[in-house]
């Protein structure tokens, strides 16, 4: 497939999925908003915690840069908290609907990630951003053109490892079939090791440092941290280093679990 | 004329599990089990054929179907479509085929009307729009979806659905196209529409089809049929060739008056129904010509009756009688 009929196909892929996305627009706004709703409960606890303690700062973060970062993750987490691609692969596989796709001039793969965009390119247009904004404001966040270049290449790098990572999920369906509880547990490893229960500010030292060298950081405490102040842009360009390491190893490690999910989907059958 | 199909010797197994009944057998009782879903199939099938593959539910059709569009991988045995093994060149020779699955994996987007998944085939095959516009137009002529293809997905007939199916795997000009049960549960006059329609694509455009299928009227305008069973190849050939193999009988049917003696008439061959007043049996041919036979539908009880050749139906349900019989002696 040449570059520019390939672009088309993408587009084409994109298109109709962003249809069927806004075929329901009242249910989507409803769960954009629902979606955002969940830091209230994160809100509620570190007040209390705040208040029961008696102290303006905890490990160096006050009570409004605490609820700060966790309405910023509330806006960003949808979209790289948990990927799309797992629940779709496991649907695909268990339903048999995988062959819908694959009868397609396009790879299996290729469709999978793009018919997952849809959804995250209108939660981050239409509240991840408008939310993040208002934090800024509100919160009087200084933000220079360097952070907010360092955020975005956190938000790019971020979406990119958490799909991968969902795709390598999704891919045990072959074998399991039904991974939901399985995907239930991992979300909640990756959202623990990244800091997106508690900072990483918050972990020992020895811990925190251990798990700055892995992908999780990006998909919460790297982006809302930098984006309120309490990363600094030495540690956000460690991060993005680190990231991109962890992007070639799992593209490669992706590259090779389609190789042998491919010959696993004949032997199941769909 | 060329040969776009060709199947050597296709073996695929499949991996599945059986569970005991009750709920520790469902946790600790779990056997796997390796299926033979095809076994040694082998046929050709040529350019502008029709071809119906049939077959009792779990005979290995939709597999084989899977098999010759890429989906699937054969474990043993050779495939060619269009002259690419379809599983190694699936997304060049996707670009040359086309697929209906029926209502089991429907390619239509649920929630838009089928016009939107008419537009993502044009730009996802790269159809220029004056030659689309064209082939929509014909198609949707042919198969009367002029007040339907704007309406939602999710609120159209299944008739009406399958026919948007049968557009949407036609609109970029597919060589071959495969349909897998594409009338179950479909009315007849949209039954009819498909089939029309594939006779018309056939004599436009020389495409070859391949369809599975239940429904008998499917079959009426096929070229060959070729059966399955148990994964394996049973007859390939006309439904001539298939007529041919049951003229050593004709049906009778008698309808006799009511509490009329029945057990004379039984002795006449293989009684296939028999109630208060309504008889249908299997006689050889030789019979039907014996002058006493001939006399006898003349007898008081009889009001009146039908002579016939088996339909196809009945015919293939003679067949699955003599491969269950092959069976059960161990012949196959």
């Amino acid at each position: 497939m040449t570059g520019a009929w390939r672009l088309r196909a993408y587009m084409a892929v994109l298109r109709v999925n962003m249809k069927e996305t806004l075929a329901y627009k009242s249910d989507l706004v409803l769960t954009l908003i629902l979606s955002v709703m969940s830091s209230l409960i994160y809100i509620i606890v570190w007040s209390a915690v705040y208040s029961f303690s008696n102290t303006s700062s905890l490990n160096g973060l006050t009570l409004s840069g605490m609820l700060a970062y966790f309405v910023v993750l509330s806006a960003i987490s949808p979209i790289l908290g948990w990927p799309k691609v797992v629940n779709n692969m496991q649907d695909d596989i268990r339903e048999g609907s995988i062959a819908r796709l694959l009868i397609r001039p396009m790879s299996y793969v290729e469709q999978l990630f793009v018919e997952a965009m849809p959804y995250d390119l209108l939660f981050f247009l239409f509240a991840s951003l408008p939310i993040m904004a208002l934090v800024v404001l509100i919160g009087g966040f200084g933000l220079s053109a360097s952070t907010l270049l360092l955020f975005a290449a956190e938000l790019l790098i971020g979406y990119l490892i958490i799909n991968l990572l969902g795709f390598m999920i999704g891919s045990m369906a072959v074998y399991l079939t039904n991974i939901y509880g399985i995907a239930e547990g991992i979300s909640w490893v990756f959202s623990i090791a990244g800091g997106g229960v508690v900072p990483l500010l918050f972990f020992p030292a020895e811990v925190a440092g251990a798990l700055m060298l892995t992908p999780f950081p990006l998909l919460f405490y790297l982006p809302a941290g930098t984006l309120i102040g309490i990363v600094t842009a030495q540690q956000a360009l460690g991060g993005i280093e680190t990231g991109l390491v962890w992007l070639a190893i799992l593209a490669l490690a992706a590259r090779t679990v389609w190789s042998r999910v491919n010959m696993a989907i004949n032997t199941v059958g769909v | 004329m060329a040969e776009v199909i060709r199947l050597d010797a296709i073996v695929k197994r499949f991996k599945t599990y059986e569970s005991e009944t009750g709920a520790a057998g469902a946790l600790f009782g779990r056997k796997k089990k390796i299926k033979t879903a095809v076994n040694g199939v082998s046929f050709g099938v040529e350019k502008g054929e029709i071809i119906a593959l049939l077959g009792r539910n779990g005979s290995g059709k939709s597999t084989v179907i899977k098999l010759l569009t890429g989906v699937l991988h054969p474990d043993s045995g050779k495939i060619s479509v269009l002259g690419m093994d379809p599983w190694r060149d699936r997304i060049r020779l996707a670009r040359r085929i086309g697929i209906v699955f029926g209502s089991t994996h429907p390619q239509l987007f649920w929630n838009l009307p089928p016009i939107d998944t008419f537009n993502y085939v044009r730009d996802m095959y790269g159809i220029p729009e004056a030659e689309f516009k064209k082939r929509l137009d014909g198609l949707v002529g042919t198969l009367t979806l002029k007040d339907v293809y704007r309406r939602q997905t999710r609120q159209l007939s299944l008739g009406e659905r399958m026919k948007c199916e049968f557009v949407a795997a036609n609109l970029h000009a597919p060589e071959v196209v495969f349909m897998d049960e594409p009338t179950i549960g479909v009315d007849l006059p949209s039954r009819m529409a498909i089939a029309e329609a594939v006779q018309s694509l056939r004599r436009e455009r020389g495409i070859t089809f391949l369809i599975t299928t239940h429904v008998v009227d499917d079959i009426a305008g096929v070229d060959r049929i070729i059966l399955l069973d148990h994964g394996k190849l049973v007859f390939d050939g006309t439904q001539e060739r298939m007529r041919s193999q049951f003229r050593k009988s004709v049906i009778l049917e008698l309808y006799l008056k009511l509490g009329a003696d029945r057990s004379a008439y039984a002795k006449l061959g293989r009684v296939m129904t028999s109630n208060d007043g309504y008889m249908k049996i299997g006689v050889k041919p030789s019979v039907v010509r014996q002058s006493w036979f001939v006399r006898m539908l003349s007898d008081r009880n009889i009001r009146d009756f039908r002579l016939s050749e088996p339909g196809l139906s009945s015919m293939l349900n003679q067949m699955y009688h003599r491969i269950d019989k092959r069976n059960k002696k161990g012949d196959v």
